[in-house]
C-alpha cells in the first residue's frame, strides 16, 4: 500500500497542476477563517451603530468551540473540488498518454493501479483533515471564549467527518474520470452535474415534489450531508448540528459502491 | 524449460474473433519472430500476455507459472507505441518505472547510456524525436535487465537511421543471450534477427518454424556464363536437374536436395562450359512468408 501511493505521489509531485491545486486549496485553508474573523469583526463594529440589526459577535459564535467544527468543516468542504480535480487531471492523463498502459506492462496489476489513486486519496485527505483539525485548534483557542476541553472534542466528529467527505468526494471524481477518460470533457461534466443538474434535481425532489429521502441521497449531496449546513441555526431555525447516523450510513454505502463501479471498470475493461 | 507457454488462448470483440485459440510455446533464449499481416491479432495476443486486454478464454504461463503482474516486473516489454510522461524527463521516467518494477535507480545511466539517451536525460519527453521516444521505450524495457524482452513493432513509424540503430540494439540484446519475442510485419526485419517465427493471420495460428535457409526439398542455383544458350542446353543433363527458369542474364535451376554449387561447377566444366556467376539462392522469409499464408488463404 505504501509502495502504492510512492508511486501516486512521485507522479504528482513532478507535476506543476498537482502543486497549483494543492498551493490554491492551500491558501483557502488559511484564507476562510481569516476572512470570517475580519468580516465577523466589521458586522460588530457596524452592530454597535445599528443595534436594531440584530447582528453582533455573540449571535454568531463561529469561532466558538462546540460549534467551530461545524462551521469550519462546512465551509472547507466547499472547496473539496479542487482536491477532486487533482485526481481528475492526474487519472484522465493517464488514460490519455497510455501511461495506464505502461504501468501495467511495468509490473502493476489494475487494480493495484486503481489503489494507487486511491491509497493516495486516503493519505490526502487524512492530511488535510488534520491540518482543518490543527487549523481549528489555533483559532478556537486565539478566538473562542470557551476553552474547556470538554467542548473542544464535543463534535470534533466533524473531523473525522470531514475526512470521509473529502475520501468519498475524490473517489466520485476518480471514478467519473475512469468512466469519461478525458480531462476537459470530464471537469465540464463534473461542473455541470455538480452545480447545475444536481442542484436543481434535488431541490425539485425534496420541494417541488416532496420527496425528501431521494432528494438527499443523490451523491453530491449525499456526499455533503455528512457535515449539515451550520449557518441556519444562527437564525433560530432547527438545525442539525452532530454527524447523523442515517448520513454516514448512506456516505460509507457511497463509497462502498463507488469503489466496486470503478473497479469493476478498471479491472474488467481492456485498456486501449 | 519454455518462459512462455500459451494455452487456448481466445479473444472476441464483439463477432470478430481476434485471436483464435492460440497455442505457442517459447523457449528460453531463442528470438522469436511473431508475424502477420496488419490486423492479424498480433497486439492482441501481446497485450493478453501482458495483462492490458483480458483473454475471452484460455491461459498463458510465464516461467512455468500461472501469468501475473509479478512476471511482468522482470520481463521488459513495449507494445505498440511509447507510453511516458510527457511533461517528464527521460530520467523520471525510468525513476517511475523502476518504482513499479521495484528496482535500484542505480541502472538507470546504465540503460540511458546503452540507448543513447543519456546527454538528453533532463528534458521532458515530449522534445523527443519519435526515434528517442523509442529508444527511451527499450531503455525502459531494459530497466530491470529482463531475461524476457517483448518487442512489438520497435522499428514502427522510424526512418532508415533509427531503424538500423535500434536492429542493431536488438541484434546486441539478443546476443547477450535474452529471450526475445519480436512482433513485426516487417518481414526483412524478422529474418535479421530471429531464430524461429510464427505466422499469424486473421487471427490463427497458420505456420511455427524456424527461419531456415533453405528451400525445402530443393536447392535453388543461379547461374550464368559467357553464352548462356549452350549453358541451358547443357544444364538440361545435369543429373540433380529438375526444373529452370530465365531470370534477365542468368538461369535459375531448381536441383534435387542434395545439389550443391561445386557439385553443379564440376558437372559443368565437365561439359566445357565455364560460369562466371554461381551462386545458391537462399530463400528470404519474405517467400516463405508469401507461400504459408497462399496455401492458408
Amino acid at each position: 500500500m505504501l509502495r502504492l501511493f510512492k508511486i501516486e505521489y512521485f507522479k504528482l509531485k513532478n507535476s506543476k497542476y498537482f502543486w497549483i491545486l494543492l498551493g490554491l486549496f492551500g491558501v483557502f485553508l488559511l484564507a476562510v477563517p481569516i476572512s470570517i474573523k475580519f468580516f465577523l469583526d466589521y458586522l460588530t463594529s457596524i452592530g454597535e451603530d445599528f443595534a436594531d440589526l440584530g447582528i453582533s459577535h455573540s449571535d454568531m459564535p463561529f469561532f466558538d468551540f462546540v460549534d467551530l467544527w461545524q462551521n469550519l468543516t462546512w465551509i472547507y468542504s466547499l472547496f473539496s473540488i479542487l482536491l477532486g480535480f487533482i485526481m481528475v487531471i492526474s487519472i484522465s492523463n493517464e488514460y490519455s498518454y497510455g501511461t495506464v498502459k505502461q504501468n501495467v506492462i511495468d509490473g502493476l496489476s489494475r487494480k493495484q493501479f486503481l489503489w494507487t489513486k486511491i491509497s493516495f486519496i486516503i493519505g490526502l485527505s487524512a492530511a488535510v483533515s488534520l491540518v482543518a483539525l490543527v487549523i481549528g485548534l489555533l483559532i478556537g483557542f486565539a478566538w473562542s471564549p470557551t476553552k474547556d476541553f470538554i467542548f473542544i472534542v464535543k463534535h470534533i466528529e466533524f473531523i473525522p467527518a470531514y475526512f470521509l467527505h473529502l475520501v468519498a468526494f475524490q473517489l466520485f471524481c476518480l471514478m467519473a474520470s475512469i468512466v469519461i477518460k478525458r480531462p476537459g470533457i470530464t471537469i465540464a461534466l463534473l461542473f455541470f452535474y455538480i452545480f447545475m443538474v444536481e442542484p436543481i434535481v434535488s431541490t425539485l425532489l425534496i420541494y417541488k415534489y416532496k420527496l425528501v429521502f431521494l432528494g438527499n441521497v443523490l451523491p453530491i449531496k449525499a456526499i455533503g450531508n455528512i457535515i449539515p449546513m451550520p449557518w441556519t441555526k444562527y437564525a433560530l431555525k432547527e438545525t442539525q448540528t452532530s454527524v447523523g447516523i442515517d448520513d454516514l450510513g448512506i456516505l460509507i454505502v457511497y463509497i462502498i459502491l463507488i469503489y466496486f463501479i470503478s473497479e469493476w471498470i478498471a479491472v474488467k475493461k481492456d485498456l486501449r | 524449460m519454455p518462459i512462455l507457454n500459451i494455452q487456448n488462448l481466445h479473444k472476441e470483440y464483439g463477432r470478430i474473433t481476434a485471436v483464435n485459440q492460440l497455442n505457442l510455446t517459447i523457449e528460453a533464449g531463442s528470438v522469436f519472430g511473431l508475424l502477420g499481416p496488419n490486423g492479424s491479432g498480433k497486439t492482441t495476443t501481446l497485450g493478453m500476455i501482458l495483462g492490458v486486454t483480458n483473454p475471452t478464454s484460455g491461459a498463458y504461463s510465464w516461467f512455468g507459472e500461472t501469468g501475473s503482474h509479478e512476471h511482468r516486473k522482470r520481463i521488459g516489454s513495449i507494445l505498440e507505441k511509447p507510453n511516458f510522461y510527457p511533461t517528464f524527463s527521460a530520467y523520471k521516467n525510468l525513476q517511475l518505472a523502476c518504482l513499479i518494477k521495484e528496482v535500484q535507480e542505480s541502472r538507470i545511466d546504465e540503460v540511458l547510456e546503452q540507448v543513447g539517451l543519456f546527454e538528453r536525460r533532463h528534458d521532458p519527453f515530449r522534445t523527443y524525436s519519435l526515434g528517442m521516444k523509442q529508444r527511451l521505450a527499450i531503455g525502459s524495457a531494459l530497466l530491470a535487465n529482463p531475461d524476457i524482452l517483448i518487442l512489438d513493432e520497435p522499428t514502427n513509424g522510424l526512418d532508415p537511421k533509427g531503424i538500423s540503430e535500434i536492429r542493431q540494439l536488438i541484434i546486441e540484446i539478443a546476443q547477450s543471450g535474452k529471450t526475445i519475442i519480436l512482433a513485426s510485419h516487417l518481414l526483412d526485419e524478422v529474418q535479421k534477427v530471429c531464430s524461429e517465427f510464427a505466422i499469424l493471420n486473421f487471427g490463427n495460428l497458420i505456420h511455427t518454424g524456424k527461419v531456415d535457409d533453405g528451400f525445402g526439398d530443393q536447392v535453388l542455383i543461379e547461374v550464368s556464363a559467357d553464352d548462356n544458350l549452350t549453358l541451358e542446353a547443357k544444364i538440361l543433363g545435369y543429373p540433380l536437374y529438375e526444373k529452370h527458369r530465365w531470370l534477365k542474364d542468368k538461369i535459375e535451376i531448381h536441383c534435387k536436395s542434395n545439389a550443391t554449387a561445386t557439385d553443379l561447377n564440376q558437372y559443368l566444366v565437365t561439359n566445357g562450359i565455364y560460369v562466371n556467376h554461381l551462386t545458391v539462392i537462399k530463400k528470404n522469409l519474405e517467400q516463405q512468408f508469401m507461400e504459408i499464408l497462399s496455401q492458408n488463404a
